[in-house]
C-alpha cells in the first residue's frame, strides 16, 4: 500500500510537472508562464519529499516557489507586458534551435545521471544510503532530524569548500544588485548636493 | 525520517473533496442571477480607477533581491543548527567565515545606502 501510494504520487506529480513545464514555454502571457512555473516547482518539491529529502523539499517551496518566483513576477511587472506590446514569437528556425538546445541539455543530464555511480545507492525509494551511520560519534540518521542532519553533515565536511564559495557567490550577487540599481540615483544625489552646496556658498557669500 | 504517507494522502484527498464539493454544491444548488454589473472586478464597491498593472519602482526590486540573498544565508544556517554540537569549533569557524563574508555584503549595502528608502 505504502509503496503503491509512493509510486502513484510520484507518477501524478511527474505528470503534472511535465504538463506545467510544457505550459510554461507555450503560454504567450508571461504571467501565466510564471504561475505554471510555481506549480512545476511544487511538483519538484513533492519529488524531494518522496526521496525523504524533507529539508530540500521545504527549501524548494520557500526559496524557489516563494521568494524567487516573487522576483520573476517583479521583473514581469517592471517590464509590464500587455497583449499588444509583446514581441513577436521567433520563427520556425528559432524553435528548432531552441528544441536542439533543450535536447542537448536533456541528453547531457540523462547521461550524467545514468552513468553516475551513486545511482546504485538509490535502487529503491529510501535514499541517503551513502550517509554514514554516525557523525563524529553521534548517529547521523536520527529519527528527529532525518535527512537534514545528513545533508548538513555532507555540506559541512565533504563539500566544505563549495559551501564557503557559495558565500562569495551570494556576496557578488549582493554587490552586483546594489551597484546596478543604485548607481544612477547616487550620481543624481551628488549632483543635487553639489548644487545645494554651491547655492549655500553663494548665500553665505552674499551675507558676508 | 520516514513519512507516513497514508494519513497524508487521506488528508489530501479529504481536502480535495471538501474544496471541490463546496464549490460544486454552491454552483449546482445556489441561485444564479448573473448580470454584467456583478461580473465586474470588485474593488471596495467603487468603480475601478485605473488598471492594476502599473509598473512600480525598481527600489522594491532591490529590497526583494536583498531579502532573497540574506534568506539564502539563513537557509544555510538551518542544517548547521542541527549539527553545531557535533562539528564543534571546526563548524563554528566554518560558519563564522560564511557569515563574515556575507557580513561584508551587508556592510557594502549599508555604506552604499541601499538600506535607506530615499
Amino acid at each position: 500500500m505504502e509503496e503503491f501510494l509512493k509510486h502513484s504520487l510520484f507518477g501524478l506529480s511527474g505528470l503534472l510537472g511535465v504538463v506545467c513545464a510544457v505550459l510554461v514555454v507555450t503560454r504567450k502571457n508571461p504571467i501565466y508562464s510564471a504561475l505554471f512555473l510555481i506549480v512545476l516547482l511544487g511538483t519538484i518539491a513533492i519529488d524531494f519529499f518522496l526521496l525523504q529529502a524533507e529539508f530540500l523539499g521545504f527549501m524548494q517551496l520557500l526559496v524557489y516557489a516563494g521568494a524567487i518566483m516573487v522576483l520573476f513576477l517583479f521583473v514581469i511587472m517592471l517590464i509590464n507586458p500587455r497583449g499588444d506590446s509583446l514581441p513577436d514569437e521567433g520563427g520556425a528556425t528559432d524553435r528548432w534551435v531552441a528544441f536542439g538546445v533543450a535536447l542537448l541539455i536533456f541528453s547531457l543530464l540523462f547521461t550524467a545521471i545514468a552513468k553516475s555511480p551513486r545511482l546504485k545507492e538509490f535502487d529503491s525509494f529510501p535514499g541517503m544510503a551513502a550517509v554514514p551511520e554516525t557523525v563524529m560519534g553521534t548517529p547521523a540518521r536520527t529519527a528527529d532530524h532525518g535527512s537534514l542532519t545528513a545533508f548538513g553533515y555532507e555540506m559541512f565536511t565533504t563539500h566544505l569548500f563549495v559551501f564557503e564559495l557559495t558565500s562569495i557567490l551570494v556576496l557578488s550577487a549582493i554587490v552586483g544588485a546594489v551597484h546596478l540599481s543604485l548607481r544612477p540615483r547616487r550620481r543624481k544625489r551628488e549632483e543635487t548636493e553639489a548644487a545645494l552646496d554651491s547655492s549655500h556658498g553663494r548665500e553665505e557669500h552674499a551675507h558676508v | 525520517m520516514s513519512v507516513d504517507l497514508i494519513p497524508l494522502v487521506t488528508f489530501g484527498l479529504l481536502a480535495l473533496v471538501v474544496a471541490v464539493g463546496a464549490l460544486a454544491a454552491s454552483e449546482l444548488l445556489g441561485p444564479r442571477r448573473r448580470d454584467p454589473e456583478k461580473l465586474t472586478s470588485y474593488e471596495c464597491g467603487v468603480p475601478i480607477f485605473e488598471t492594476a498593472r502599473e509598473p512600480f519602482h525598481i527600489r522594491f526590486y532591490l529590497i526583494a533581491i536583498l531579502f532573497i540573498l540574506f534568506d539564502i544565508e539563513t537557509v544555510f544556517m538551518v542544517p548547521y543548527v542541527t549539527l553545531f554540537r557535533d562539528l564543534g569549533v571546526f563548524g563554528l569557524v566554518e560558519m563564522g567565515t560564511f557569515v563574515a563574508i556575507l557580513g561584508l555584503g551587508l556592510l557594502y549595502c549599508w555604506k552604499r545606502g541601499a538600506l535607506e528608502w530615499d
